[in-house]
């Protein structure tokens, strides 16, 4: 099914049925054996690859997190011990709900400014210039969107803090990603958001662009403008975009690790660290290899129930819709 | 060493070769993938990986200076980020692929390897240089009676201080502690912060915690780092209260806001500016403060912290990280030859001309004069040497212990739930090490 297809299935309505279940096959493994043999041996090489580079590391990953390794061979089998300790670590505890604050910051911050951005910009004649801009932090590595988020975060010759004192608010003046945590996550949360901010925005441009105009034009006939048109009319036939740039930002902001490793290295003290870094913290600076690979786990467990749970309402809702 | 030649290489090799028969001098050629060709017959040149980025120039020329005395040396691997550094090696260590020569941490975390198997024994050329290195060295690098790898710094630790503001402010290094609070209270009312602090990075955390309790007690430090006591105990507290003390008078810099390394907020600056008088910090710092600018001996000096209670042996803190032969290395023969060479009285002048470290060979006199009247302090008062926190006690507590010392350094008040967390670490590592 082509791009092109899957657009008009949606704009035509209960298209996402047809997203979600392709159609029938002409039994291009149902045919004589070497015809199937030959479908197999098209597959051999991605199958070969995923089981190397993918299920392989994990099976291996999921047993690790079963014994006390340090990476440097001689492990034990310790059962679920690992586990058992991440649930009594205050560490672990906090990772936690840093995690959860990236999630519910990046989801605000980044979907919600995106979706205003992309209708703001989409009725703007400046639209196409100002796209161009907002779209360019997305180019640039997380790590050097790190080192210049550090530099205006810097609390002696940080931009941030002079440009408080430049206006008289030097009393707001703060060591930003030191001083009093959580705060330290919500600011690299800031500059996560105005880092995926741009392809965010572009999905949601895309998403108004692809919006039939029929419903539209009836609902400005009925009276509908403003606020009420974009709630009861727009968002609802924006949805499947929608449904995709929250999977994406929600998967994304799970496993951020790089602006944090730059800006932070998790701390101090261990205040700034998602599940990510705990990972790799516990795995590669105390070498808790074992513990880290639990960590591990969970965190996959975590991404993987969650985006089920939320790929399937949404394209339930996308279906009833 | 990577010992796949490419075709330019191997053409470029063959004509240094031909011009070596024909009489004329060999000239070292370097290809654009950073590895050097043999030039000489039998010369080789090996990887020595490390996660000292700014030491690279220095390495590089040890290397070359080896090469030419041996007919073996080495070129640096640069690694700018210490864990994964750490991860490369422990990655590679039991297989052939790791770097010939790599720079480690002694103490616990030199056990580690040790355990493993990454570290080449090289016993044979401890023997041989005997008479030159102490044996308070050795033993920093000995386990189960074999020695693995060659001292690549020693580090003292010591005050640095900067001789403008104290000849400004009247003031001359203290003898006694009380002349220290002196200094300080005198510094921190000329509008002066007496000294730098820091928790970028980490580790640093642990500097001013060592210092106040090796000060006021250095035989329950020396016993805390073995686990035979608690960090809950009354000394270890105390200890605590008159960091966090000093701390409450604003002696420190804010430790949130300076850096030891590079950009605009690091120490050397302020310490160059005059906004900070002085820093507790390994003799391997001089160098960063010299690229600010600073003349050792001119513009700074050194001095050993006076002890808290005059009563208790003099102590100074020491640091030593060595350079190992790796035992999987496909030239491991080689690289101890050039090992050899750099624990050699002429390898040791080179790197100390090259970096301006203290070296551990007592006919190795120090370029710099600060460091020559510490060594001259050390040995001519008997300082005890009392090894550093980072390396005395197992790194499962270290990790720990930093997180909590840089809470305390930002958020000062009762020690005891800093220093119970520790405990609580300590007790699982001591349980695990005996268990």
């Amino acid at each position: 099914m082509s791009g092109y297809q899957s657009a008009e299935s949606v704009r035509r309505g209960g298209g996402a049925r047809r997203l979600l279940r392709p159609p029938a096959t002409s039994g291009a493994v149902s045919g004589p054996l070497t015809t199937r043999l030959v479908a197999y041996l098209y597959l051999l090489p991605m199958v070969v690859l995923v089981g190397i580079f993918l299920l392989y590391p994990a099976a291996s990953t999921v047993w690790t997190s079963f014994t006390d390794s340090t990476g440097l061979g001689g492990s034990k089998f310790v059962g679920f011990d690992n586990y058992v300790n991440l649930v009594k670590d205050s560490a672990f505890a906090t990772s936690f709900v840093n995690t959860l604050y990236w999630v519910a910051g990046v989801l605000v911050l980044q979907v919600g400014l995106g979706l205003l951005m992309a209708l703001v910009l989409s009725s703007t004649a400046l639209g196409r210039l100002l796209k161009g801009v907002f779209y360019l932090p997305a180019t640039i590595s997380a790590a050097a969107t790190g080192i210049i988020w550090f530099f205006v975060f810097s609390p002696d010759q940080g931009i941030l803090n002079s440009f408080l004192r430049l206006v008289g608010l030097g009393g707001l003046a703060h060591s930003w990603l030191v001083a009093d945590p959580p705060l330290n996550s919500w600011a690299m949360i800031v500059a996560f958001t105005w880092q995926g901010l741009g392809p965010t925005m572009m999905l949601f441009l895309v998403g108004l662009q692809s919006i039939p105009r029929e419903p539209i034009e009836a609902a400005l006939v009925d009276g509908a403008t403003g606020f009420r048109l974009f709630w009861h009319v727009t968002l609802p036939l924006l949805r499947p975009m929608t449904a995709v740039v929250v999977g994406i930002s929600l998967i994304n902001s799970f496993k951020v690790f790089d602006l944090i490793w730059v800006m932070t290295q998790g701390g101090p003290y261990r205040s700034s660290e998602t599940l990510a870094v705990t990972m790799y913290r516990e795995s590669f600076v105390s070498f808790h290899v074992g513990y880290g690979a639990a960590v591990a786990v969970v965190l996959t467990l975590i991404v993987f129930v969650v985006s089920v749970f939320y790929l399937r309402a949404m394209f339930r809702r996308v279906e009833t819709y | 060493m990577d010992t796949r030649q490419t075709r330019s290489g191997f053409l470029k090799a063959s004509g240094a070769a031909l011009l070596g028969a024909a009489g004329l001098p060999g000239v070292a050629l370097g290809t654009p993938a950073g590895r050097s060709v043999a030039v000489f017959a039998g010369d080789k040149t090996l990887k020595l990986a490390n996660d000292k980025v700014t030491w690279k120039s220095w390495f590089n020329s040890e290397g070359k200076a080896s090469r030419a005395a041996v007919g073996v040396g080495w070129q640096a691997v640069e690694y700018s980020d210490t864990t994964s550094y750490q991860a490369a090696i422990r990655t590679s260590g039991r297989t052939s692929k790791v770097p010939d020569l790599y720079s480690w941490w002694s103490g616990w975390l030199m056990k580690e390897i040790v355990d493993a198997g990454f570290a080449a024994d090289v016993s044979a050329l401890w023997d041989k240089h005997a008479s030159a290195y102490s044996k308070g060295v050795r033993a920093a690098f000995t386990f189960n009676g074999k020695t693995y790898g060659a001292p690549l710094y020693v580090g003292y630790w010591a005050v640095l201080y900067n001789k403008h503001i104290f000849k400004d402010q009247g003031l001359k290094p203290p003898k006694t502690w009380a002349e220290l609070e002196q200094i300080t209270a005198k510094l921190k009312g000329a509008g002066i912060t007496p000294f730098g602090a820091t928790i970028d990075g980490r580790w640093p955390g642990f500097i001013y915690f060592e210092e106040f309790l090796v000060r006021s007690d250095p035989a329950l430090y020396t016993r805390l780092m073995a686990g035979k006591a608690k960090y809950t105990d009354p000394g270890v507290v105390k200890g605590m209260k008159r960091w966090g003390d000093w701390i409450g008078k604003e002696y420190f810099t804010d430790p949130s806001s300076v850096t030891l390394g590079t950009g605009a907020s690091n120490f050397s600056s302020y310490f160059k500016q005059g906004k900070v008088a002085m820093v507790q910090i390994g003799t391997w710092f001089e160098p960063s403060l010299a690229g600010a600018g600073l003349k050792p001996g001119v513009d700074f000096g050194s001095f050993i912290m006076p002890m808290i209670n005059p009563n208790a042996p003099k102590v100074v803190i020491f640091e030593s990280g060595p350079l190992v032969v790796a035992e999987h290395g496909s030239n491991k023969a080689d690289a101890i030859k050039a090992l050899d060479y750099f624990m050699s009285r002429q390898g040791q002048t080179a790197w100390v001309k090259a970096t301006g470290f203290v070296s551990p060979r007592s006919d190795v006199r120090s370029t710099s004069p600060a460091d020559r009247e510490l060594t001259a302090t050390i040995q001519g008062q008997g300082y005890r040497q009392l090894n550093r926190y980072w390396e005395a006690t197992p790194h499962d507590i270290v990790e720990v212990a930093v997180d909590q010392f840089d809470k305390f350094m930002l958020k000062t008040g009762d020690p005891l739930p800093y220093l119970k967390t520790i405990q609580k670490q300590a007790d699982k590592s001591w349980a695990s090490l005996k268990g």
